[in-house]
């Protein structure tokens, strides 16, 4: 157990005097829990002012002063001691069970816990360091109640994984937390923070927390503390870790087998003519003529050789037993290679940090370096960051403290080309897990060797045979090879802090934060890849962005009537300002084929030259009150004025605010007597923030949505053009958000059991919505942003910490939270109130949530015909077949549903929420001996997910040449009429709509990382001159345990659809398994 | 005293910084222009305010123009898509089925797909059209001067362009169909409350709307104009041609399209062509400048329709737009226009003038290169030339709306319906021997008068989209195939009869979801391969 929790004000202000010497003792604090030395505990003689503080060994050597000769020894978290002093003391310190009050980092400063009226989880050092990620997020999976955690992407240079606090609280505004950098709210990249210099991280998620942040913190907010020095005597740590990284989801169970392959596409093709009425002659005749057409329907690949005269596939449907994998037509050699496998490999990951730290009468320290590299599972993927952070706090004069805090990034980093461009020939995603199992990657020689061309270049098939492929351009694996895509960061932070204390409870903050994020993009499109046609190109993009935030807080506390009352009033103003500055060009014809520079690029017909600024700005007005009585009652409240500048005049103030109340009912003196009990806190809050966070349809912020917006165009014969890029709405103003929050902390058995539950409710009201406008409107968009309709979200958090077992040398404790949401959509536009708003998969509707699935119905298939069938709503017709409406010119109903063959006549249905009922965590970690041994999983429940790839796998629409599912075998034929998958070729008018089919339950079990360490003992190292001696070894991402294999449900939080959504998971950049091994040393 | 001197201090920071506040300049420069900075452009140089009215061309061939997605679509690119289209879902017109081809799902009618791109598009593209021009015409309704009143009556032409596209998507014939729903009517009187109930109006209303507004366009409009590209009177009269042909007002439509033609000749056919404003048949075209294929060159004609282009979809992968063989064996060996599609063995005189990579000839038909050209399939089109030369990747193909060949077959099949077909056949012949076969008669291909005429429109306007247009105003069937040797694929090898449901577009749920004034077509079902083989047309017979 760690107990180095010494606060500044203790260093600073024990100020070792005593001017005449008269005995010298010296001694050891050891902690009595463990036997661990207590470092940094404070020794004081009783009626003096002489003191010193144990070091790192737990020793401590001090002179008593004549007359004197009691000791008084503390240390934050044990009982105090007091006994008399004498050489070679050792003394033992218990731990305070009921004195344990944790601080916690709040808004605009640090709290009590048992003061803190709202709701907040806070995870230290120890939790974050336990895994290796190169995102500090990422530590919160599974550990935090009412914190949901959705990758997007396992690219290591993709920023960090989206984090959505007590549901999704917006339609088409910004969903994302706040995040707070010691104390100034941060809008750079998460992964430019260095997880090592990362103290704690806080997650405030009702309004009495984070209203204060107004405008900025209605999705919740993540409040980051950075380290600080901990010990007086100066304290070096190394670190460094070595892995490996690899794809953690496993491809979907296709067929690998080719003849198998070749097998089902005959099938195919004879389905489609016998079903058209050919006779099993013709049938057989058209796919042996088309099996190998890939201009009608067919493979286009031949790969087995068979004997002369000799059918590939026979009129079994059965690859000839006399074919041969290879084919070679005399010019080339054809065989397939696994693109899967060859796409993706195991990379190394390793990374450094070094910190210096401590702390001096008048000086606080801390210094860190650190170096990271993490390798992608793909070729030409990767992260490289060098870090740098400096944190000093100076007390200058009494009633002067500065401090800064400077961090430095460099990031290095290159994406393969993927992102949206779902379904792209250029998707090297899509690609290796939807190539079918026929095709050569390669290009090889008659010989089978492969192709060498005369570059010394690999010659990968891009259609370049004699054969061609029925689908997918050119050759992605082969591009990304040729192609980079080189991405250059740097990002600098800077805190600048005054704190004068000119009368005691009185302290004046000033604080301004920079935040300054140069970036540089460099991508190259090879003339002997993908850009041969333009010889090359060359594409450059580089970006400024600047921001400035001003933060005046003034702070006043004191207490009255014999220290019965407290108080705590804040008052302060809060400017935040934001330019954007973009720069970017593109050309073709590279001189030198490998510079994607544009003086390197000579074209002169496809410049491109762009440059912008966008500018943004909020400022805000704020105050708090917090009152307690005899540290049994509190009450605080809130009130914050914010502007946005993304609303026109007029709309742009709201007014937001919190109260909160908290009872420490231990504290009564009826309670005194139940001893299993050590604490038993009510809370209750409700506050209002608002939201300015719009969006523009692609998900990129909008910064002027108010104002409609155009883009010029010009040309030598046409001349200047404008056309409308946005349709705006000078109304426009905040989203607001209403929180409630009601709930107990307690602890009992000797605080070796901690727990919270909470009930929460978050009503979304002015919802920032796109209304959508009909598309004979003619508008642009497709959309009005406007402020209408209210959504819910309301649930329940309960969260448990315990100490299983604890002794000498054996602690084990376990860690469980559970969260419930429930999403509900209250109010819409009163237009579309009785219809719901749909749009694709997705209905909105009062009564629903914000993922409601709106899909047609499969409903088995025909045993008949094996076709797939559907249901639809039956109508009245008049007599003409037409349907019957009624006085408003609606269809009449009739209420029932029938299933038909005909897709296009299917209809949509509401088929309820996606969204998961339960989420949460569980971990544990046991010390033992020196060693550690810790473990966390995350899980969800209840929910569904559209499994889109499956989908596609499938092939209910014409796919031919991309892979299939090896369910796909056991679809419907006359020898299989009880099938639940339709005929191939039987269900193909489906194509790329979504069909609940594909919905699928969502449920995972995730191991998140489990870690084993061990450290040395301090006798063994002691004489190497360390201090401490870890090595571990640690899994981040070990396991994904989903409904299907291959599946990813935690990729995605929408309905999602054949394209979107949960569909990109198939062309998405999959998440990573990392293993390392590392050490630990400080000096 | 210090803690007053300081508490000052900090008090009057705090002021400074708040009353340097500039909450209200928050403004873009560049990428997104606001409202605001729109008028101040026009204030400081008035010959701005065209742009809006340029902008209205502008979006008729415009690569991703209307799907307004974050990644390009490589079939979003206005009514040259919508040519493309409707010829693909016609008899003619033959993309292989395969997965490069982006209009499969023309070739099997899928394109009834509420949720589908390719109808979204051909429906949005009309509206947003529509949508600049009302504005126009709200903003110079009232203009006393020359250039208000010109860009108002363009404006009222194109509106009448758009609808006459629309309504003959989602309705059949106005002979058959007059008093059936045709598409919802936006003017620039429509109040936006009226836009999310806005019922389908009758094919008369429509037609009501659209001779309206052409009457409005010829009578303010002269035959200057600034290029091509723009409507002058001439074009008016073409549209009103068009539309009068559909309503069977043959003595009209006959007026208005010798109007049209006024001046221009036909083309020559010596080489691949089709692809330039300039060109001297063409009366009114889409202008495609290098700017806008910066971002993306695919979604293109260049891309699509040529064979030639260095960088486009077509060469490529092979997706060749190819001529259905029942209609190119009907093509006399001496009419020039057979030489628009290569033979059997990649042979057409047409190559023979032209050379791409040193190779003319077969030789550029099988020409090869990596990544940018596979071998032309047989009878694979070289109608479409490229603007800026043979295997250039500039993907600025123009593309023709208006020709004065179109109008002379108008005029011919005019004089046919009034019964003045010796008249016709003059008219006919006249324009085909002298430019396109010299040994033509009306009568040697046994067809009835009328439908020789549509035999040439089918011929000569192939790949510019009329395919689907004239089917719905003949009432003919989709004839795509007699037998198994036609070169359709298996996949989009069917017929479809004469007025059938399934010939009708479907709304976008786009618009179904957001106008709740619509009732949507039904009936019918999408076409099953090998469906009706026993249909002829009377031109492939």
């Amino acid at each position: 157990m760690e107990k180095r929790l010494m606060t500044l004000l203790v260093g600073l202000f024990l100020l070792v005097g005593g001017v005449v010497a008269q005995t010298k003792v010296n001694g050891t604090v050891v902690s009595q829990d463990d036997g661990q030395p207590v470092i940094g505990a404070s020794v004081l003689v009783i009626g003096t002012s002489t003191g010193t503080v144990t070091d790192a060994n737990g020793k401590f050597s001090l002179t008593v002063p004549a007359g004197k000769s009691m000791l008084r020894i503390t240390y934050v978290g044990m009982e105090p001691l007091e006994l008399s002093a004498r050489p070679n003391m050792r003394i033992l310190l218990t731990s305070d069970q009921r004195a344990l009050d944790e601080v916690i980092v709040v808004a605009y400063g640090t709290q009590k816990k048992s003061a803190f009226t709202g709701s907040a989880t806070q995870i230290g050092a120890e939790t974050i360091e336990a895994h290796v990620a190169t995102n500090v997020t990422s530590a919160l999976a599974g550990t935090t109640p009412g914190v949901q955690l959705i990758s997007n992407s396992g690219d290591p240079a993709s920023n960090a994984p989206t984090i959505r606090i007590r549901g999704v609280g917006s339609l088409y505004a910004g969903n994302s937390p706040l995040y707070v950098v010691d104390g100034m709210p941060y809008d750079g990249p998460l992964n430019a923070i260095n997880p090592q210099d990362v103290e704690s991280m806080t997650v405030l998620k009702d309004a009495s927390a984070s209203a204060i942040y107004g405008a900025r913190g209605a999705n919740g907010v993540v409040l980051i503390t950075t380290k600080k020095g901990r010990n007086q005597d100066a304290e070096i740590r190394f670190d460094a870790k070595w892995g490996s990284n690899s794809r953690l989801i496993p491809q979907y169970d296709i067929i690998k087998d080719p003849g198998q392959y070749y097998e089902l596409a005959y099938k195919k093709l004879y389905n489609s003519q016998i079903y058209a009425g050919k006779t099993a002659a013709e049938a057989y005749a058209f796919a042996d003529a088309n099996l190998l057409n890939a201009k009608n329907g067919g493979l286009g690949y031949q790969v087995y050789t068979v004997p002369e005269g000799e059918k590939l596939i026979g009129t079994n449907f059965k690859l000839n037993p006399n074919a041969t994998l290879g084919y070679s037509d005399g010019e080339y050699y054809y065989t397939p290679d696994d693109w899967y496998d060859e796409a993706f490999h195991n990379s190394f990951r390793q990374e450094y940090n070094a910190s210096f730290s401590g702390v001096t009468e008048r000086l606080n320290y801390y210094s860190s370096v650190g170096y990271l590299s993490d390798g992608g599972v793909v070729n030409n993927s990767g992260f490289e960051r060098y870090s740098a952070r400096l944190n000093v706090d100076y007390q200058v004069k009494k009633w002067l403290r500065v401090g800064t805090n400077l961090s430095y990034a460099h990031v290095d980093s290159e994406s393969p080309a993927y992102g949206s461009t779902w379904g792209s020939s250029g998707n090297m995603f899509y690609i290796a897990n939807n190539m079918g199992p026929i095709y050569p990657l390669y290009v090889r020689n008659a010989d089978g060797s492969l192709k060498i061309d005369d570059n010394g270049l690999q010659v990968y098939d891009s259609n370049n045979t004699n054969f061609t492929r029925p689908s997918v351009v050119g050759n992605a694996i082969r591009d990304n090879e040729l192609n980079k895509r080189q991405d250059y960061r740097d990002h600098f932070n800077g805190r600048f802090s005054a704190v004068i204390t000119p009368i005691e409870g009185l302290t004046l903050t000033a604080n301004m934060s920079v935040s300054a994020r140069n970036r540089r993009y460099n991508a190259l499109y090879s003339a002997f890849g993908s850009a041969t046609a333009q010889d090359g190109q060359a594409y450059v993009y580089s970006t400024r962005t600047f921001a400035v935030t001003n933060q005046y807080l003034a702070n006043y506390r004191t207490s009255f009537l014999d220290d019965q009352h407290h108080i705590e009033l804040l008052a302060g103003y809060e400017q935040y300002k934001l330019k954007i500055q973009a720069l970017s060009g593109q050309n073709d014809h590279l001189y030198d084929p490998t510079i994607s520079e544009l003086d390197n690029a000579l074209g002169t017909e496809n410049k491109i030259a762009e440059s912008s600024t966008d500018n943004y700005m909020t400022e805000g007005f704020l105050g708090r009150l917090q009152y307690d009585f005899q540290e049994k009652y509190f009450l605080n409240g809130s009130i914050r004025r914010d502007g946005s500048s993304r609303f026109a005049p007029g709309h742009r103030w709201g007014t937001f605010g919190s109260v909160g109340a908290a009872w420490e009912i231990k504290k009564e003196t009826f309670m005194e007597d139940i001893n299993w009990l050590d604490m038993l806190k009510f809370k209750a809050s409700y506050g209002v923030q608002g939201n300015d966070n719009i969006l523009d349809n692609n998900g990129y912020d909008q910064y002027y949505p108010y104002i409609s917006q155009y883009k010029p165009s010009w040309s030598s014969t046409a001349g200047y053009s404008l056309q409308m890029t946005w349709k705006g709405n000078e109304d426009l103003t905040w989203e607001s958000s209403h929180a409630f929050n009601i709930g107990f902390d307690f602890a009992l058995l000797k605080n070796r059991l901690n727990g919270t539950i909470e009930y929460f409710s978050r009503k979304t009201s002015d919802m920032l919505y796109f209304k959508d406008v009909p598309l004979s409107s003619g508008n642009v968009t497709g959309f009005v942003p406007t402020n209408i309709g209210s959504m819910k979200n309301s649930g329940i958090e309960f969260n448990l910490d315990g100490i299983i077992m604890k002794s000498r040398d054996i602690e084990w404790s376990a860690n469980f939270n559970l969260t419930h949401v429930k999403n509900e959509i209250t109010e819409l536009d009163p237009s579309v109130e009785e219809e719901g708003i749909k749009s694709g998969s997705r209905i909105l509707r009062v009564g629903g949530s914000i993922y409601q699935a709106y899909m047609r119905r499969y409903a088995g298939v025909d045993p008949e015909t094996g076709k797939g069938l559907y249901y639809y709503k039956e109508y009245e017709k008049n007599a003409d077949g037409t349907p019957k409406l009624d006085e408003k010119g609606k269809i009449v109903y009739t209420g029932r549903d029938l299933t038909t063959d005909v897709f296009s006549e299917a209809d949509q249905y509401d088929l309820g929420t996606i969204m998961p009922d339960i989420y949460g965590g569980f971990g544990t970690t046991v010390r033992a001996y020196g060693f550690d041994l810790s473990a966390q999983v995350s899980f969800q429940l209840g929910g569904k997910v559209y499994d889109s790839e499956y989908q596609a796998l499938m092939h209910t629409q014409n796919n031919i040449g991309s892979a299939w599912h090896k369910d796909a075998l056991d679809a419907w034929s006359y020898d299989n009429q009880g099938s639940n998958i339709p005929r191939l070729d039987g269900d193909t008018q489906v194509g790329q709509t979504s069909v609940d089919r594909f919905l699928i339950s969502s449920n995972y079990l995730s191991i998140n990382n489990v870690q084993l360490g061990y450290t040395f003992p301090r006798k063994l190292i002691s004489p190497l001159t360390l201090s401490s001696l870890r090595v571990y070894v640690s899994g981040e991402n070990l396991a994904v345990f989903s409904k299907r294999k291959g599946l990813d449900p935690r990729y995605s939080m929408a309905v999602g659809g054949y394209s979107s959504g949960m569909g990109m998971s198939s062309s998405s950049y999959s998440a990573m398994r990392t293993i390392t091994a590392g050490l630990t040393v400080t000096f | 005293m210090k803690f007053y001197k300081i508490s000052f201090l900090a008090l009057a920071g705090l002021m400074t910084v708040a009353s340097c506040n500039d909450i209200d300049e928050m403004e873009p420069a560049s990428g997104a222009l606001t409202e605001d900075q729109v008028q101040q452009s026009k204030e400081l140089n008035p010959a701005r305010s065209e742009a809006s009215f340029s902008a209205m061309f502008n979006i008729m061939g415009l690569p991703n123009g209307v799907f307004n997605r974050s990644t390009p679509r490589a079939d979003d690119f206005g009514f040259i898509m919508s040519a493309i289209s409707s010829d693909a879902e016609g008899p003619d017109y033959i993309y292989d089925d395969s997965g490069y081809n982006w209009f499969s799902t023309c070739g099997e009618y899928s394109s009834r797909n509420a949720n589908y791109a390719n109808p979204y598009i051909r429906y949005a593209t009309p509206y947003n059209q529509i949508k600049m021009a009302n504005d126009l015409i709200k903003e110079n309704k009232e203009a006393t001067d020359s250039v208000g009143k010109n860009m108002c009556a363009q404006a009222h032409a194109i509106r009448a362009f758009d609808y006459l596209a629309l309504v003959q998507y989602f309705q059949f014939n106005y002979q058959i169909a007059k008093d059936k729903p045709g598409v919802p009517i936006v003017t620039e009187e429509t109040p936006d409350e009226q836009l999310t109930n806005n019922p389908r109006a009758s094919v008369e209303e429509v037609f009501k709307l659209i001779i309206s507004d052409l009457d409005y366009a010829i009578e303010n409009l002269d035959n200057n104009r600034t290029n091509k590209t723009r409507v002058n009177q001439q074009v008016a009269y073409g549209l009103r041609a068009r539309a009068n042909l559909i309503m069977g007002k043959w003595q009209e439509a006959l007026n208005d399209a010798e109007k049209a033609m006024a001046g221009y000749t036909p083309a020559t056919i010596t080489e691949p062509a089709f692809c330039e404003l300039s060109e001297p048949n063409w009366i009114w075209g889409i202008e495609i400048t290098q700017n806008m294929v910066l971002v993306s060159g695919y979604p293109t004609c260049s891309s699509w329709l040529s064979s030639f282009s260095g960088d486009g979809y077509a060469a490529a992968t092979a997706s060749y737009a190819m001529i259905n063989t029942m209609l190119w064996n009907k093509i006399p060996a001496t009419d020039v226009r057979k030489g628009w599609w290569v033979d059997e063995n990649l042979y057409s005189p047409l190559l023979e003038n032209v050379s791409w990579d040193g190779a003319s000839g077969v030789d550029l038909a099988k020409l090869q290169i990596d990544d940018v050209k596979e071998p032309f399939n047989p009878y694979s089109n070289v109608k479409f030339g490229m603007k800026d030369g043979i295997g250039s990747e500039n993907n600025i193909n123009d593309f023709p709306l208006m020709r004065v060949e179109e109008m002379i077959l108008v005029k011919a099949e005019c004089q046919a319906r009034l019964g003045q077909d010796g008249a016709a056949r003059t008219t006919l012949e006249s324009f085909v021997k002298t430019y396109r076969d010299p040994e033509y008669s009306s009568t040697a291909g046994g067809r009835s008068l009328t439908d020789e005429i549509w035999y040439q429109r089918r011929v000569e306007l192939w790949g510019e989209g009329f395919a689907m247009s004239d089917i719905m105003r003949l009432q003919k069937p989709v004839v795509r195939f007699h037998d198994d040797t036609c070169n359709q694929p298996a996949a989009f090898r069917f017929n479809i009869p004469a007025d059938d449901a399934w010939l009708l577009m479907r709304f976008c749920d786009s618009e179904t979801n957001t106008n709740a004034g619509i009732i949507d077509n039904t009936g019918s079902k999408q076409p099953e391969q090998d469906q009706y083989p026993n249909l002829r047309d009377g031109v492939t017979d």
